[in-house]
This record gives structure tokens, C-alpha cells and sequence, in this order.
């Protein structure tokens, strides 16, 4: 996990009882004036702009995700170590979330030379997952590997030496209506993921201010 | 890591099979032994309990296509599996790979967990 890295993390304390979540990611703090007085405004990192196919050949942009909560990771279908793990785990955040609105998986593929958008699809219904909900997204890798890195703090690359030829990070990537990333948990733990499962009401709830 | 492997391992994984040909004079003894084996090279895809995931990958747990086809069990988890199958009905086309890391006796003792553990012994 690279969180170690980031320039900073922020939890923010609210005045509120309800708790809340952290801003995970590099932030700027910009000093402007207003009224002659100078007044303080953090600006936090959101994600990049994105543009991929998902599983039925549609075009998937951060359009589609503002305004709502969604959960990114990475993956790639022959992965035979840690993802099929991540999908049995996220499959409970689809069976929990699947029907609100608001709340969508994005899973990207770091194998875009093998998985198609027909494998893609193959294997989306193989779990029982249909977009809107949850899209499997693909592009070319190196856009993939480099968003999975700059906008997600996760790892995702060709390796030789690893078991199917890729490293990448089992994260799952909790991110905020504003395109914030709010909480990284190990997708192949169960009680990281009952965790998320129980922080995404939190987000829903917030202001999208 | 990969030695012993090669040149008699198919041979040998065709005489070893699967079967209730061994009953397991220490049944413990195999579980114990089998589950860090599980644990490393199969639980990811299986499941905890043999469950599976989904309509990708085939339970291990009380398996039809185990108790039909005893002997090609340590077969497909040296060379693993390309292509559809049907397991208690359900029909399963993610590959599953080749495992040429396991040593015969791991092999071995892999099938007799997966027999004792998940119910395939055989009536
Ligand atoms: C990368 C995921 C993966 C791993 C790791 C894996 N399998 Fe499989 N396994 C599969 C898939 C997928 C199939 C179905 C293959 C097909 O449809 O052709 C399968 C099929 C099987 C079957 C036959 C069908 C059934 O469920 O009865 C057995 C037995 C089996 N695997 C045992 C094992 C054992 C033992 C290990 C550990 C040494 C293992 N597998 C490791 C994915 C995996």
C-alpha cells in the first residue's frame, strides 16, 4: 500500500457526531483574498478526467461518476492470485449497494491484450454483474496502469516474475461524489471489506458541496 | 523453485489419482497437512469452504464432476483447464492454470484433502 507516500492525509473532524472520512491524496493549500482579508482554501486531488469501453462496448467517462460514490479496482481475468478473491468480496458490495443509484463499481482490466470487451463480458456475467451497477472497464494498459497510479494511488504493472505476468495492488478504492479519493481497503480481506460495505452510507449521506 | 517437475510428472499423475483407492489411515493427518497446500495454491479461486465465485469458478464442495472423474482431478491441477465444463449443472468457462510448482507428494496430498475435506470421498 502506497498511502505511506502521499504527501499528506487528511481527517477532517467534524463537528458532527456522525464519523467521518478521510481525504486521502495530496493536497494544495491556496491563500486568496477576499474582502482584504486573506482566507485559506484547501484544494483537494481529485481523479483525473477517464474515458474507457465497459463490458457492453459503451464508452465510460468521469462524467458518468460525479455525483455519485463508487468503488474502484484493479484486475485482470486470468489473475491467479489475489482478484478472484477481490471479486468474491466485492461481490457483497454489489449485493449490498447493487440496486442504489448512486453507488457504482468500476473494475479495470491491466490485461486489455487478453480481455476483450466480449472476455470482459463473459466473465461480468459470469459473476452476475451488469452495468450500470458495475462496469468492467478496459483501455490500453499503459493508460490504465498510469490512472491506476496517479489517480488511485494503486500499483498496477507487467512483472515476469509474477504468477500470471502482472503486479497490482488489491485495493479497493472507496471515491467520493466530488471524484475524491476516501479509503483504500485490502479487497482480499473480508472484514476490510465489511468495513467499506459499512463506510459508503457515510459518503452517501454527505453534502455534495 | 521449479524442480522435479517435467519429465515423469505426467506419467506419475496418471497413476496417482484421486480415488478412494486410499482410504487415509490418518484422516486428521491428512487434512492437516493438505490445508496449507489449499491455503497456497487453490483457496484464492475456490473459496474458503470450496465454494467457488459465482458462475466462474466451479465449487469444490460436493462436486458432481469430482466424484465422476476421480482420476483427472491431479491431472487438470498439474496442467490446469481451458474451456467449459459442467459442475452440479452449472456450466464454468474461466481457464484454470497449470500448477507445475506442486511436487508429486504435494499433489497427493492435495487430492485427499480436497477428498476429505469437501465431501468427494464417494459413497
Ligand atoms: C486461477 C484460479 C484457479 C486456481 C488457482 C485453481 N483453480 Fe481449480 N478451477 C478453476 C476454474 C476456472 C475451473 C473450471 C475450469 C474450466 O471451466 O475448464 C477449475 C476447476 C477445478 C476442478 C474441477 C471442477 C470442480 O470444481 O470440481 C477441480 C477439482 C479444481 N479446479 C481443483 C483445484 C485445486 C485442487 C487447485 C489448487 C491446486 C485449484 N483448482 C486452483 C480456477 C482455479
Amino acid at each position: 500500500m502506497k498511502i505511506s507516500k502521499l504527501a499528506g492525509i487528511a481527517l477532517l473532524l467534524s463537528a458532527c457526531s456522525e464519523p467521518v472520512l478521510p481525504i486521502l491524496g495530496p493536497r494544495e493549500v491556496e491563500v486568496k483574498q477576499v474582502n482584504g482579508k486573506e482566507v485559506v482554501d484547501t484544494i483537494y486531488k481529485t481523479i483525473p478526467d477517464f474515458s474507457f469501453y465497459n463490458q457492453d462496448g459503451d464508452i465510460i467517462t468521469k462524467k458518468d461518476v460525479m455525483g455519485k460514490i463508487y468503488v474502484a479496482d484493479f484486475f485482470f481475468v486470468t489473475c491467479p492470485t489475489i482478484c478472484p478473491r477481490m471479486k468474491r468480496n466485492l461481490l457483497k458490495v454489489y449485493e449490498a449497494y447493487g440496486n442504489e443509484p448512486n453507488v457504482m463499481l468500476l473494475s479495470h482490466t491491466i490485461d486489455p491484450d487478453h480481455d476483450s470487451i466480449s472476455v470482459l463480458k463473459e466473465y461480468a456475467e459470469g459473476l452476475g454483474a451488469k452495468a450500470p451497477a458495475w462496469h468492467f472497464l478496459r483501455a490500453e494498459r499503459e493508460y490504465t496502469w498510469k490512472l491506476a497510479e496517479e489517480g488511485y494511488y494503486a500499483t498496477a504493472m507487467a512483472d515476469s516474475l509474477e504468477p500470471g505476468g502482472f503486479v497490482h495492488s488489491g485495493g479497493l478504492i472507496l471515491v467520493d461524489q466530488l471524484g475524491r479519493v476516501r479509503g483504500v481497503y485490502d479487497g482480499t480481506s473480508e472484514s476490510e471489506t465489511k468495513q467499506l460495505i459499512n463506510d459508503i452510507p457515510l459518503l452517501l449521506h454527505e453534502k455534495k458541496d | 523453485m521449479k524442480k522435479r517437475i517435467s519429465f515423469f510428472v505426467p506419467l506419475l499423475v496418471g497413476l496417482l489419482g484421486c480415488g478412494d483407492s486410499q482410504p487415509g489411515p490418518d484422516q486428521m493427518q491428512a487434512l492437516a497437512s493438505g490445508y496449507g497446500l489449499y491455503e497456497t495454491h487453490c483457496l484464492n479461486c475456490h473459496g474458503q469452504e470450496g465454494e467457488g465465485l459465482a458462475n466462474l469458478i466451479p465449487p469444490l464442495k460436493n462436486s458432481d464432476w469430482i466424484l465422476q472423474h476421480p482420476d483427472s482431478v491431479p491431472y487438470i491441477i498439474r496442467h490446469g483447464k481451458q474451456g467449459p465444463m459442467l459442475v452440479n449443472g452449472k456450466r464454468y468457462s474461466l481457464a484454470m492454470p497449470a500448477n507445475k510448482i506442486l511436487t508429486n507428494e504435494e499433489l497427493q496430498m492435495l487430492c485427499n484433502y480436497i477428498r476429505i475435506r469437501f465431501g468427494n470421498a464417494g459413497k
